[in-house]
């Protein structure tokens, strides 16, 4: 991640200077910090979402976000990267912690199965789908945080190489490259179990 | 999708394409958003302002420091009446020596 403070670019549906207003006032403006929060909320569910794999720990960590982000607004630098990108990396420390409590007391979670999109109403159909979905999130979860993130800011955010280098602190082209061999690594990974 | 995982290696593209069918945005759930949103804003209305926070950092110093000056005084004048205390048995004990 580049230490330097690189030229703002403005993630879909925020701008730049409207924002870095809102977060100032959001330091001691109760509606203020309500307009960030409406703004932020689904993308970092979704992240929490597909890094946990259930709709309860989202919650949960989301509502940790927020209110961790609340109490340390007033201290938001601009630095050039987006609101987003500070609450991605209040969320990612939070997943961590999450995920290094849950290795200590290992729980079964009921999961979410995600609902396979297209998949007619057959029982056994739905079955196989929901069952290759969650081998596929299986393998993702496996990939180290920042591949998982990637992936995460592309295809759920829908984002560009260049959205993603802002939030992420990389070049775009690093962010292509890293793109590639995520891909790669999870095609291993997939034939590697598959194969089992 | 269906691609018969296991029995043949994908390609980056079929990966690709697995992955944008599966990760799709998911929404949180209504009541668990709004609930939260209010939750927050009433944190952030009860929160006092900083500078009520500075008065009252700046009184709990000063009552510690008096607590604390209180104590040493106390100690320091404890210490003068055993000194006291001494010398003066020291004195007696001196003069009923004297013939």
């Amino acid at each position: 991640m580049t230490s330097e403070p690189r030229a703002a670019v403005a993630v879909p549906g925020t701008d730049h200077g409207d924002e870095l207003d809102l977060v100032q006032q959001a330091a001691s403006d109760a509606e203020a910090f309500g307009v960030l929060y409406e703004r932020h909320v689904r993308r970092i569910y979704n992240y929490i979402y597909y890094r946990t794999g259930n709709h309860h720990d989202a919650e949960d960590l989301t509502a940790r976000v927020f209110q961790r982000a609340l109490g340390h607004v007033g201290k938001f630098e601009d630095k050039g990267v987006p609101f987003s990108a500070w609450l991605y990396r209040i969320a990612h420390n939070l997943v961590a912690n999450w995920h290094r409590d849950r290795s200590r007391r290992p729980t079964v979670p009921l999961e979410d199965h995600l609902l396979p999109s297209g998949s007619g109403s057959h029982p056994e159909a739905v079955a196989v789908a929901s069952e290759e979905q969650g081998f596929l999130m299986e393998a993702v979860r496996r990939l180290p945080e920042d591949r998982q993130q990637l992936l995460i800011l592309k295809f759920v955010e829908r984002l560009s190489n260049a959205e993603i280098g802002v939030i992420m602190g990389r070049t775009e082209g690093a962010i292509k490259s890293l793109y590639h061999r995520t891909l790669n690594t999870l095609r291993d990974e997939l034939a590697g179990q598959g194969g089992e | 999708m269906g691609v018969g995982f296991g029995t043949r290696r994908l390609k980056p593209s079929e990966v690709e394409a697995w992955l944008g069918q599966v990760m799709v945005p998911v929404e949180p759930g209504e009541r668990f958003a709004r609930r939260l949103r209010a939750k927050l804003i009433e944190l952030r209305g009860a929160r006092p302002t900083r500078g009520w926070v500075t008065l009252l950092a700046g009184v709990a110093v000063v009552l510690a420091a008096a607590i604390w000056l209180g104590a040493a005084v106390r100690l320091v004048l404890a210490g003068v009446v055993i000194f006291g205390v001494l010398a003066n048995r020291r004195r007696k004990k001196t003069l009923s020596t004297k013939p």
